[in-house]
């Protein structure tokens, strides 16, 4: 495998979900429908683009590489590197995954064309959370080829491993919310157009938080990871074929601190996760660990 | 409501998230549920909690990176023997060998985890053979490896739920541990020099003192450590006064 597409990993599951929900917006279609000899009443949404020139999903490309730019003023990388290009080159990277993901943009392109459905966002975050839930062991393989390659600590794998794995209780929780809106608020104002729009930027404002406290974690990774990668290539032309993760050669001085950074936006996201959904993360998984674990950790 | 509270020791967090013990656990729990006993832990138990975890991961990576690094590779060349060919009988012998080694340098605490680890890896080689399914070392310490990743980074979840949230039975109480009485643990209590009563654990129970003394209410310390601890329950209790027993018992002494 190759280290730098493990460590940059697919299209951001995050920066893709932001996508399909910030520049989309609902309206309300009313239908009369016949089953059985009776007429229903059945209330659809279908999404239209609110603003063409701020669609993010046109300007996605702008977007990651908006991204990147932050990550390369977050962190100071070699004097002798080239960081300009460095960051076109991880931009070109992350939209030719993008393209290649015709799963994402054929789900992503359903939710601006398909006709109306009963829930349309909820029926995206079902596709992300199953789209996670089915790349979850391949992302665990990564992380743990990665540490066989690479002299790095075991808590800098576990790390990135815990943001995979609050993923799925974030995407649970979203879905709870908007399942919620869709199901009982908006279909309960489906006939004043001021509260439906009212409604639903109330849903929106109100994940607000669960999306900025994950996108910041997602953000710290990326830094920590390209901190990880950029010494360990020579040439910004090699960069991504890189044989072996030397943790000699990276700066430990912006290391640490980056790492202790991500660490509690980590505990934070659990802790915004679980304001939303009490429920979420219910059991540790069985695993042959879980006795080694206990006797580390309990004891006698 | 009684006035009276069970202070926790790191070990029955992590017995709780872990499902540990789970007898004793859900006895305990059922106890002080129907006493009505408070249930908290100090900020330096939290402490030692993140200490631990930490530990654990120093531990695994240790344990991988002996096999995966240089060792195995040597081993097998001194075998006269491709490092990256599929694991055969013969490498039973290397990782006795290598984890004699690991054994020599790893404390006291960790022996038993250590055994426990070697007993799977040998278990699952053997498994693996009689299957006669090939496999590289590299691979081979993957499935730990991922198995170890995944449960660290659950735990660290869990940790946020229990200690953070306070999501479980037990609540975060901020009082601090009195320095003299810290002291006066570490300096009297006479623990083996094998297992050593060490700071953490005076901290605790000294934090737990502290509230005690705060508060006025009789407080107990629960906690699973006996060669540290629990042995010494009597001794602390003559010196400051604070009974420390097993969760087993500890409701019965409020």
């Amino acid at each position: 495998m190759d280290i730098s597409t493990g460590l940059l990993g697919q299209v951001n599951p995050i920066s893709a979900l932001r996508c399909g929900f910030s520049s989309l917006e609902p309206i309300s279609i009313k239908k009369t429908r016949k089953k059985l000899g009776l007429k229903f009443k059945t209330v659809e949404w279908k999404f239209i683009r609110k603003n063409e020139r701020n669609d993010l999903i046109d300007r996605y490309p702008s977007y990651i590489q908006f991204q990147n730019e932050l990550v390369l003023e977050k962190i100071k990388l070699p004097p002798d590197f080239d960081a300009g290009s460095f960051s076109k080159m991880l931009t070109k990277n992350a939209l030719e995954r993008f393209k290649k993901d015709r799963e994402l943009q054929s789900e992503l392109s359903k939710l601006r064309k398909k006709k109306e459905t009963a829930k349309p966002l909820c029926d995206f975050i079902v596709f992300m959370l199953k789209r996670h839930e089915k790349s979850k062991p391949e992302n665990l393989l990564i992380m743990t080829e990665l540490f066989a390659q690479s002299n790095l600590p075991f808590s800098f794998f576990a790390d990135s491993v815990m943001l995979n794995e609050i993923f799925g209780g974030f995407m649970e929780a979203i879905q709870r919310k908007v399942n919620l809106y869709e199901s009982v608020w908006l279909r309960r104002y489906a006939d004043n157009r001021v509260l439906f729009h009212k409604k639903f930027q109330e849903m929106k404002r109100s994940l607000i938080p669960l999306f900025d406290v994950i996108e910041q974690s997602s953000f710290l990774q990326k830094c920590l990871n390209i901190l990880v990668m950029a010494p360990n290539c020579s040439k910004t032309n090699s960069s991504f074929s890189i044989d072996f993760l030397d943790f000699k050669k990276v700066d430990f001085k912006q290391f640490s601190p980056l790492s202790n950074e991500f660490r509690v936006s980590l505990d934070n996201c659990v802790s915004t996760i679980l304001t939303y959904e009490p429920n979420a993360f219910s059991s540790i998984p069985e695993t042959d660990m879980n006795k080694i674990f206990a006797q580390i950790l309990v004891g006698d | 409501m009684t006035n009276a509270c069970i202070f926790i020791d790191a070990c029955v967090a992590f017995a709780e998230i872990l499902g540990e013990n789970s007898d004793i656990m859900d006895t305990f729990k059922l106890s002080i549920q129907r006493k009505k006993i408070p249930c908290y832990i100090s900020l330096s138990a939290i402490g030692e909690c993140t200490k631990k975890i930490d530990f654990t991961h120093i531990f695994f990576e240790k344990v991988f990176r002996t096999f995966s690094e240089g060792y195995f590779k040597y081993s097998r060349q001194r075998q006269r023997k491709s490092p990256i060919s599929p694991l055969v009988k013969d490498d039973f012998g290397i990782f006795e060998d290598l984890f004699n080694q690991l054994r020599k340098s790893t404390g006291a605490v960790l022996q038993k985890p250590l055994r426990e680890l070697e007993k799977k890896m040998v278990f699952e080689l053997e498994r693996i053979l009689r299957k006669k399914i090939k496999i590289d070392i590299c691979s081979f310490l993957n499935i730990f490896t991922s198995q170890a990743l995944t449960l660290s980074a659950n735990l660290r979840i869990q940790k946020v739920k229990y200690l953070q949230k306070q999501l479980g039975f037990f609540k975060i109480d901020k009082t601090s541990p009195d320095a003299a009485i810290t002291g006066k643990l570490l300096t009297n209590v006479n623990a083996s020099p094998r297992y050593p009563f060490h700071e953490d654990d005076a901290n605790n129970i000294s934090a737990a003192w502290s509230y005690k003394k705060a508060t006025g209410t009789n407080v107990v310390f629960a906690t699973f450590d006996f060669r540290t601890v629990n042995s010494h329950a009597e001794e602390i209790f003559n010196l400051i006064g604070l009974q420390c027993a097993n969760p087993l018992y500890a409701p019965y002494y409020v």
